[in-house]
């Protein structure tokens, strides 16, 4: 029973996937909308009460923080094994997927008229490989759902894409297959070491040891490994499919992007680069720290002159993976918790902010912010609802941006001085993004709602009863961890100590 | 009395191929009408009968016949009955070529079974004599096969392919002459047992390099591709899924036979092949993107499958020949669903054209989900065998010397640039379109086919381990 836990969770979607190709569901049957409904619900319920039962103390306890619970052959001859492994982080990470997923299947009703048959069950074999993402525990079966995850994106993508649909698709299909080429090749190299090091096929990365590997074999490796997860992240030369996806996706499809997906890349950055090479980690963190000053730096400025608001939020999202990044090149306790506090804080700020930009674009029929005004004459429900996510946008306090932010941000400060440069220098550069992000924030939410309404939208309603629900719960998700952010912050601390043998400097 | 144990004990299925090949010259002749049921009824019992009489050979130990010029293993009986299992899938997805030549049909397999039997006879040869005589019948059939068709394309796809082909055969027979001149044998074992005692000469990689060349005319892969591409395009599709499968199929299994008994004496050779290997890839998948005829872009992509299978095999290794006949089981099914869903769609449309494929989904649904997993196989993306075939490979290639993974490096770049060859197919699927062809559901055993092969691509990648256990046992017994 406890052996099936894992599987249960994560290959569920998948079947359901299938169950609802099925041809005896005719394409435009309503019912298939509830049953995907209710099939997420119960998920989403499953993984809380995983999560309420998950023992979280086992912190405390010396290199005990992985707890094995599925382990099966998958290619016995080549030592390549389907496990899966469940730490607090990968624990935060699936609770958070299984959250997003079920906001953007609530949502797509309003967004998908057509083929939902072929819709849902791609959305749901995308849940499946970005569950087991986050719990795979063998490096070859980690790729398997990396690389799964781009059918049914490529797809999503390339069906419910807005007008330059196809050339996104293929510019986010072959990034992102590019990455996973790196990052093939460094666990292909990782996998041989430990082969010729201990003398059995073994590609089970909590197993593997790799302290006594070759200095420059090590830096070849996590280069490698960086750069293919600096794809998914993104890291700012590889980040051009970012903004054309998000904005091109339908709205589910965005919110998922950005609130999942770039996180599959922040998991792979914490638990390769960051916990498997760990003194290697160490030398490259001022170069990490530089990449991550010009990732917010440079894609605030973009943010700035942005008129698509879709593209906005997409810019704003490689503002926080990079705040993210900095955090995680701070190297002390309190930039680790920050860093990954920020990850879900980013999930839910921008999976609001795409909540926003999509109900603006059913009601109104674009996505320009110059086309746009006055909203909230005609939508005040909307408008008000709207405020604690474009706030938590902006890090104002009591919202999570704040705190996440605020710890990211003097984890940072508090990094170990390095020989090439003055690292508060770069800190207080990058801080600038901060009134950057005021001003592009601000001007979002300004275009929309403020100044005189325009004679076209005079008829628009306010919104439904899903997209307020959505919007509350996000709201006070927000503002929940904007008060009581202890209740996450001294569990990932205590975790990244003990896992990326940080000095305690909370 | 020895001439008939030899058959008993290592040639039943060359023996019952040979009989369908008379079998059929004959109806030919003698049955004139409706020929087309009953020539597919023969050949497919025949296939079978051969397949299940690869049961009763001698496994263990080696066998060899006739004077030492064959041998028969579990590796050469496990390529023989791949390649009857895809000559099977083969005639059963065939569409159109039959009811073409409804009066041909007896000739028409003829041809297709003596092709077959060259296969057959060239994995297990074991000298260069019976060697080339096998390439030849191959060589003879495939030539025949390409102008089947009769029209202005279909000839000149032949031709190509008989010049080429002579060029190529005469280039493996100096090799071949050379060696006979330096060892004065013609037998494997003989020379590798000289070699095994004497260091290797200049001579000796020239020759290698000149079988090498010969032979890597059968796999298709540079330097002797040009012929592929037109000869592709000339054909019907029933005649590309033959020509794909067969003769590359019948070469790996040569070449890797070859590299165990002969060659491994120079690392030069291995780099010669790994070169030509990576440089087949990158070529092909650049050749490839702008393409708009399907069977001229599937002919780019097996250049690029014949690539990836010769960079394995030129690290020598039992791991790195167990990984391609891993790949090259996997790719059977793979290439055959392509071959057959292009196949029905062709016969439904009368197109090559990649933008004829526009708005398939929304009319035939299941249809385009079973191309699009056999494009994502292709090209390596999970959940499919592709993945696992490639990433197997990959495996065996860092094995080898450094010189392997920086050319590694180097083919996986070139994978990106193929990925981006397959979507451009699945990009016209989803396009919209007013004039959607609707594909009928006549063609109920090509169907059924189509399915399966695509259950069977998923299947692997989920129960790989009694595949990858199968591979590696048959190449122990190299």
């Amino acid at each position: 029973m406890q052996n099936s836990i894992l599987p249960i969770l994560i290959f569920s979607p998948l079947v359901m996937a299938l169950f609802i190709l099925n041809p005896l569901y005719k394409n435009e049957d309503k019912r298939l909308h509830k049953s995907v409904r209710i099939f997420s619900l119960l998920h989403f319920i499953y993984t809380v009460v995983l999560f309420v039962f998950f023992d979280f103390t086992n912190t405390g306890t010396e290199y005990e923080t992985v707890i094995k619970i599925f382990n099966s052959d998958w290619i016995n001859t080549l030592g390549i094994k389907a496990g899966f492994n469940v730490d607090i982080l990968s624990m935060i990470m699936i609770i958070l997927t299984a959250f997003i997923f079920l906001i953007s299947i609530f949502l797509s009703q309003e967004t998908v008229k057509k083929n939902y048959q072929l819709y849902f069950s791609l959305i749901l074999i995308l849940e499946s490989a970005i569950l087991g993402i986050f719990c795979a525990s063998d490096m070859f079966f980690f790729l398997f759902f990396w690389e799964m995850e781009l059918i049914p994106l490529y797809i999503l993508l390339l069906k419910w894409g807005s007008s330059n649909k196809q050339k996104t698709a293929a510019k986010f299909i072959l990034y992102t297959f590019f990455g996973s080429i790196f990052i093939l090749l460094g666990f292909l190299i990782v996998y041989l070491y430990n082969f010729i090091n201990t003398g059995y096929l073994c590609a089970d990365f909590c197993n593997i040891d790799i302290s006594a590997m070759n200095e420059k074999l090590k830096y070849i490796t996590f280069l490698f490994l960086f750069i293919g997860f600096g794809v998914k992240i993104p890291v700012v030369p590889f980040h051009s499919w970012l903004p054309d996806a998000h904005s091109q996706a339908v709205t589910p499809v965005s919110i998922i992007l950005s609130s999942v997906m770039l996180k599959t890349g922040a998991y792979g950055i914490l638990k390769f680069n960051a916990e498997m090479f760990n003194d290697t980690f160490i030398k490259f963190l001022p170069v990490i720290m530089l990449i991550a000053m010009i990732n917010i730096l440079y894609a605030s400025c973009c943010a700035i002159v942005q008129k698509d608001l879709k593209r906005i939020i997409a810019y704003s999202g490689i503002i926080h993976m990079g705040v993210f990044l900095i955090a995680i090149s701070s190297y002390n306790a309190t930039g680790f918790s920050g860093g990954i506090f920020q990850l879900v804080s980013h999930a839910l700020i921008s999976a609001g902010l795409f909540i926003i930009a999509g109900i603006i674009y059913i009601k109104c029929g674009t996505k320009n912010i110059l086309r746009l005004s006055g909203l909230g004459e005609k939508m005040p429900v909307f408008m008000f609802l709207a405020i604690p996510v474009i706030l938590a946008a902006v890090s104002v306090p009591l919202t999570s941006g704040f705190v996440s932010e605020f710890l990211c941000f003097m984890g940072a400060f508090w990094a170990e001085p390095n020989e090439f440069y003055n690292v508060k220098a770069i800190v207080i550069i990058a801080l600038i993004s901060m009134i950057l992000s005021s001003i592009y924030i601000l001007k979002f939410f300004h275009g929309i709602f403020f100044s005189k309404i325009l004679e076209k939208y005079k008829k628009i309603k306010d919104i439904n009863i899903y997209q307020k629900t959505m919007l509350i719960i996000l709201s006070l998700y927000i503002i929940y961890f904007g008060i009581f952010p202890g209740t996450i912050l001294d569990v990932l601390s205590e975790y990244s100590i003990i896992t990326f043998n940080l000095e305690g400097v909370f | 009395m020895e001439f008939l144990n030899d058959i008993k004990n290592a040639f039943l299925p060359e023996l019952i191929i040979f009989i369908t090949i008379i079998l059929n010259i004959l109806l030919a002749v003698i049955d004139g009408k409706n020929t087309l049921i009953k020539a597919k009824i023969i050949n497919v019992l025949a296939v079978i009968s051969a397949l299940i009489s690869l049961i009763f050979l001698q496994i263990e130990p080696n066998y060899y016949s006739y004077n030492n010029s064959f041998v028969s293993n579990l590796y050469t009986i496990l390529f023989k009955a791949l390649i009857l299992v895809s000559f099977l899938l083969v005639i059963l997805t065939s569409v159109k070529i039959i009811r073409e030549k409804r009066k041909k049909s007896f000739e028409y397999f003829a041809v297709m079974q003596s092709g077959v039997l060259g296969a057959l006879t060239l994995i297990s040869s074991n000298d260069f004599l019976s060697a080339f005589v096998s390439i030849e019948i191959l060589g003879l059939s495939c030539y025949f096969l390409s102008g089947f068709r009769k029209n202005h394309k279909s000839k000149e796809a032949s031709l190509k392919y008989l010049l080429t082909g002579a060029v190529a055969s005469s280039l493996f027979l100096f090799g071949v002459s050379y060696i006979y001149g330096i060892s004065g044998s013609i037998n494997f074992s003989v020379i590798n047992d000289i070699y095994l005692n004497s260091s290797i000469n200049l001579l000796f990689i020239v020759s290698s390099f000149f079988i090498l060349i010969g032979l890597l005319f059968k796999i298709g892969s540079i330097p002797f591709n040009n012929w592929i591409i037109d000869v592709y395009e000339g054909s019907n599709y029933t005649i590309c899924a033959y020509i794909s499968l067969i003769p590359k199929m019948a070469a790996a299994a040569f070449i890797s036979r070859l590299f165990v008994f002969i060659f491994n004496f120079s690392p030069v050779i291995q780099l010669i092949l790994a070169f030509f290997a990576v440089i087949s890839i990158i070529y092909a998948s650049i050749g490839a993107i702008h393409q708009t005829n399907i069977k001229r872009l599937y002919a780019y992509s097996s250049i690029i499958h014949s690539g990836f299978i010769l960079l394995a095999l030129s690290v020598v290794n039992v791991y790195s020949i167990s990984s391609v006949i891993f790949y090259i089981i996997t790719y059977i099914f793979m290439n055959i669903g392509i071959w057959c869903a292009s196949a029905i769609y062709n016969n439904e449309y009368n197109t090559d054209e990649i933008s004829d494929y526009k708005g398939l989904f929304y009319k035939n649904p299941y249809f385009s989900i079973a191309l699009i997993i056999f494009l994502f196989s292709l090209a390596g993306i999970p959940p499919t065998s592709g993945f696992l075939a490639k990433l197997y490979i990959f495996t065996a290639i860092i094995r080898g010397d450094l010189i392997f993974i920086l050319l590694l490096i180097f083919a996986l770049i070139a994978l990106v640039i193929s990925l981006a060859v397959y979507i451009k197919v699945i990009k016209e699927l989803f396009e919209k379109s007013q004039t959607g062809i609707y594909i009928k559901g006549k063609y109920l055993m090509q169907k059924i086919i189509l399915y399966s092969l695509a259950l069977i691509t998923i299947i692997i990648c989920i129960v790989p381990d009694i595949f990858i256990k199968i591979s590696q046992i048959a190449a122990y017994y190299i």
